[in-house]
């Protein structure tokens, strides 16, 4: 109990470190802003990640009306939040050191770890309020009013956390460092539930149950899968490790574990899946739109033309287009074939000669142009 | 015997075919791309950055150029000494007190010879220092943000032709006099030059944390023609070399008179000899008339002040302050090589490149060696300070710089060419064909203890055919080479604006993380600032109509401004409230004769405009700064001059008052 009681101080201590670590952080990326704005989230307020992002973010911000980002002084959320980790810290902490004198027991670290788990989940739910508050309640004489596919007006919430493209930004949101802090600090405490339990045999049951999920929710809160921004003169194809350089027929996959993959072409990501990953392992499959040079859609949603009259990088001259329209009309102009996604993946079950393959492959069908 | 005969015509006729391919001078024009490996070295992709920063003086011009090298890339125009209607240098009320001088305002002058600050002998990259020629001048360039931030004027001179070198811990930045004349200036005849004209070397002493400049003392020499100078280093340091022409002291036809001695002299100029007369007080204050203008970077304003006071030491009376060292005739470049050994004088009516010893001065001067006297001022005996002669190297040597394994590249003005040597042994290891007519080449600190030998740039002074022809006025040619090898390559050509004598050449490190992005808002401590929407004001005193406004994406604050009369004179004071990187503003007001103010972020600057006649005018944004930057305009209504229309101001429909 010793160590049980230890561990509940650290974890709960650990808590503290939010009073000046951030709790989360939000990117934008931008071809005018390579070098990125960003703001990290503390429990009392907002800080830029350069001195005068904030200013930046808003100057940005207010061409489609969106309001400046609060001052600390203008939520409640950021007076209370600190007198919320800091009682509850004590109060853990508290518990803790009656652990280590035996004079409470291990059920009583499950109980604060779930009263922290749930303050802990209105805080996020309460974070998302006003994430869609913020990305939807804009000025109705904003200069820049824009309307989604449906013909709605187009909001702008900031994704919870993971990736979103938002107009020309790339917006990431991420824990930070105090988010990772207080995931650890969770874990710990529920150690010491466990290490004070030990003995017993519902322990046993429980460890059998819990640690798997705990495991499992660390590994997917650590690897949230992310689409990357493709980096142009860059980067290489996964696939045929040439220099990616067109930004109207490169791709990427994304897997569900969170491991991305770049191709310079869409023909070289249809060659890849064949050979190397499976198509229900993904979660984003995505290609270049050819009309709208760097913007990466759903491949699977998508129309591909096949036009010897359009090249494409690896000599497939194949082409993906959002909609079928747009893929008529290309069609009109420049003749070829229409195919959707299931389709066209079969039409290239011809092997696809590129250079690597060329060079290393020598048993390989003849060349295909 | 019929076959030697024939053999023999045929390797003659072969030697023949070889020596007049291309590459030689009168063969076809050799250029990039010639060699294929010339492209690749000289190509930076796109997003990438340049290996060094180069500042090439623009000559008359009157501004400083900044580009990137290997690939020539013009990053960026510095004003110096000439007015800039891009910027509004030389037009805001900010910037007009900068090109002050005693004779009044000057909108323009020849900038000649950059260089930059060092530390220990190597380049530090906190400023570069540039010399006016016809209006004796030095400015000094802050490489925090690649503006002017001071400008001294050089009295008791004319043409400061032998500056802006400075000293290896930057110590001092030196000012010469190319035109002889009566000191102090008075009115008499030109024929009585000689021995009554006089010239001034000036010393300016650099503060080491602000670099602010003050003339520390001038020594007043012989009216002899000051032409180029360099600093002793390491060994040396301590020395100033200069050279001179006529030292005939001829005043009319000098491309004549003044090539008549065989030998003109390298003046020698112990300055920390000068430090002690100083300190004995040797020095006469005499009385004197020179501006001196500095940049306050909190207020973003020019203070133009009057000085009237220089302190003077006659070398002809101060024994052991100069010395004269015969050299090659009329020499022009004076050039000390990296271990602070040799100084060479580029006799450019000589066929002779003179290497002189440092060594060998000092024991000519130790043991007295003189061969006569010039004013009281001794000279050495030519061979005891030399320590050899490059033979025959080519016609017109103008100036040497060096790399950082022993040898010296000279340009040949005449002969059109660029030699390399080696120092120690005055052995010539190769030459290349310039186009045409090269003047002043640089080496990335070639210019200090620790040069770089990568490249070297040529700055030609004819350009003939090198580029598409544009009608009589061509701009010269740059030529860059790689040196790394045993022969030098031509790299590239590209054009290059007004007249660049001599550059100076830095690493991109040294430089680059010390520039800075904006200014500050919070430090800007202009009289004339507004902040924000609270500061916003337009305020009258008598004629005189102050607006403080502010600008941002993509507004400006107040757009509308009634109650202005025909004869006001409006200062539109202009802060870009921006805090992010390259966003500047530019404010441009109908009608106003002056120019344009580019203003970047956190900066206030004032613009003045007299308004004619009555009637609405607009202004607007002139820099493209976002998507609503066409809206970004404005309006001042213009009532006749006994008018009651009152003074407002708004933007939105909400005044402020």
């Amino acid at each position: 109990m010793r160590n049980a009681g230890l561990l509940m101080i650290v974890g709960a201590a650990l808590f503290l470190g939010l009073f000046f670590l951030p709790l989360w952080n939000i990117r934008l990326i931008a071809p005018q802003y390579p070098e990125g704005l960003g703001m990290y989230i503390y429990i009392d307020g907002l800080k830029g990640v350069s001195k005068n992002d904030i200013s930046n973010i808003n100057m940005l911000n207010h061409y489609i009306g969106m309001k400046h980002l609060p001052k600390a002084e203008d939520m409640w959320e950021f007076r209370v939040f600190p007198l919320v980790v800091g009682i509850m810290a004590a109060i853990g902490i508290l518990i803790g050191i009656l652990g280590m004198m035996k004079k409470v027991k291990p059920s009583v670290f499950l109980i604060w770890l779930i009263i922290m788990g749930i303050l802990g989940i209105l805080g996020v739910y309460d974070f998302n309020q006003w994430l869609v508050e913020y990305g939807s309640d804009l000025d109705p004489s904003a200069s820049i009013k824009l309307m989604d596919e449906s013909g709605k007006a187009m909001t702008y919430k900031p994704p919870l956390i993971g990736y979103q493209k938002m107009l020309n930004f790339d917006v990431y949101s991420l824990p930070s460092t105090g988010g990772y802090i207080m995931g650890t600090g969770f874990l710990l405490v529920f150690l010491a539930y466990l290490v004070g339990i030990k003995a017993t045999k519902r322990a046993k049951a429980t460890l059998v149950y819990m640690i798997p999920i705990f495991l499992g929710s660390s590994l997917l809160f650590s690897c949230a899968p992310k689409i990357e921004p493709m980096r142009y003169g860059e980067d290489e194809c996964d696939a045929c490790r040439m220099k990616i350089i067109s930004r109207t027929h490169a791709a990427q996959l994304v897997s569900k574990k969170g491991k991305n993959y770049k191709f310079d072409a869409t023909e070289c990501m249809i060659r890849f899946m064949e050979r190397e990953v499976k198509e229900e392992d993904m979660l984003h499959i995505l290609s270049a739109n050819y009309l709208d040079a760097g913007v990466l859609i759903d491949a699977t949603k998508a129309t591909f033309i096949i036009s010897e009259n359009i090249p494409s990088p690896m000599g497939a001259f194949l082409s993906t287009l959002k909609t079928r329209e747009e893929a008529e009309k290309l069609l009109e102009e420049h003749g070829g074939e229409l195919f959707t996604w299931e389709e066209v993946k079969h039409q290239l079950d011809k092997p696809l000669k590129t250079s690597h393959e060329a060079e290393s492959d020598q048993t390989n069908e003849e060349p295909t142009d | 015997m019929k076959h030697l005969i024939k053999l023999t015509s045929i390797i003659t006729a072969l030697v023949l075919i070889t020596s007049c391919s291309p590459g030689g001078m009168s063969g076809e024009k050799s250029g990039p791309g010639s060699k294929k490996g010339a492209a690749e070295k000289v190509y930076v992709a796109p997003g990438e950055y340049d290996e060094y920063y180069g500042f090439l003086s623009g000559g008359f011009s009157g501004q400083l150029y900044a580009y990137g090298f290997p690939s020539a890339r013009l990053l960026k125009i510095i004003p110096v000494f000439s007015q800039d209607p891009q910027t509004g240098y030389g037009y805001t009320e900010e910037s007009k007190p900068m090109l002050e001088t005693s004779y009044g305002f000057i909108p323009w002058d020849d900038l000649h010879h950059p260089d930059i600050s060092q530390t220990n002998g190597e380049l530090d990259g906190r400023w570069v220092f540039v010399n006016a020629n016809n209006t004796p001048r030095i400015a000094r360039v802050d490489l925090r943000d690649f503006n002017t931030a001071e400008i001294i004027e050089i009295p008791n001179s004319a043409g400061n032709h032998s500056s802006a070198f400075i000293t290896e811990n930057t110590e001092y930045v030196v000012a010469g006099t190319r035109f002889g004349v009566p000191i102090p200036q008075r009115d008499m005849p030109i024929q009585d030059y000689k021995g009554n004209f006089k010239a001034s070397l000036t010393f300016l002493s650099v503060d080491q944390k602000t670099g602010q400049m003050d003339i520390a003392f001038q020594i007043r020499m012989p009216g002899f023609n000051y032409d180029l100078s360099h600093p002793g280093r390491d060994k040396s340091h301590g020395w100033f070399f200069f050279t001179t022409y006529n030292t005939e002291e001829a005043f009319t036809l000098l491309e004549v008179n003044a090539s008549q001695q065989d030998k003109d002299f390298v003046a020698a100029v112990n300055w920390k000899k000068a430090e002690e007369y100083i300190k004995e007080g040797k020095g006469v204050v005499e009385k004197t008339r020179y501006a001196h203008n500095i940049y306050d970077e909190k207020t973003h304003t020019t203070t133009h002040t009057i000085k009237d006071k220089v302190t003077v030491l006659d070398a002809s009376n101060l024994p052991g302050l100069v010395y004269l060292i015969p050299s090659a005739k009329s020499p022009h470049g004076c050039d000390v090589d990296p271990t602070g050994e040799y100084i060479i004088s580029n006799g450019k009516l000589s066929s002779n490149l003179v290497v002189h010893s440092y060594s060998k001065i000092m024991n000519a001067i130790e043991k007295e060696l003189y061969e006569g006297e010039a004013y009281g001022i001794p000279i050495l005996k030519f061979e005891e300070t030399i320590a050899g002669i490059v033979e025959q190297p080519g016609i017109g040597p103008l100036h040497t710089e060096f790399d950082n394994k022993g040898h010296a590249y000279t340009t040949f003005f005449v002969s059109s060419e660029v030699v390399k040597w080696k120092v120690e042994t005055r052995q010539i290891i190769d030459r290349q064909p310039a186009y045409y007519s090269p003047g002043h080449l640089c080496i990335p600190g070639g210019n200090s203890r620790k040069p770089d030998g990568k490249y070297l740039l040529v700055m030609n002074k004819i350009t003939k055919d090198r580029y598409l022809p544009v009608g009589p006025e061509l701009n010269q040619a740059g030529q860059l080479f790689d040196i790394t090898g045993e022969k030098m390559e031509l790299l590239l050509d590209f054009p290059m604006i007004g007249e660049p004598h001599y550059a100076g050449m830095i690493h991109a490190d040294k430089v680059k993380d010390r520039t800075l992005q904006i200014y500050d808002l919070d430090e800007n401590k202009h009289p004339g600032v507004a902040k924000g929407p609270d500061n916003v004001r337009v305020e009258r005193k008598g004629n005189n109509v102050h607006v403080y406004m502010t600008m941002i994406r993509s507004h400006f604050n107040p757009d509308n401004i009634e109650g202005v009369k025909v004869g006001d004179k409006v200062y539109f004071h202009v802060t870009n409230i921006e805090q992010d990187y390259d966003i500047p503003h530019g404010f441009a007001m109908m009608g106003a004769r002056n120019s344009e103010m580019l203003i970047v972020p956190g900066k206030t600057e004032t613009l003045v405009w007299e308004p004619q006649a009555e009637g609405v005018y607009p202004f607007y944004c002139t820099d493209f700064c976002s998507a609503l930057h066409q809206e970004m305009q404005g309006y001042v209504r213009v009532s006749p001059a006994n008018s009651n229309v009152k003074l407002t101001w708004g933007l939105n429909h909400e005044n402020y008052e």
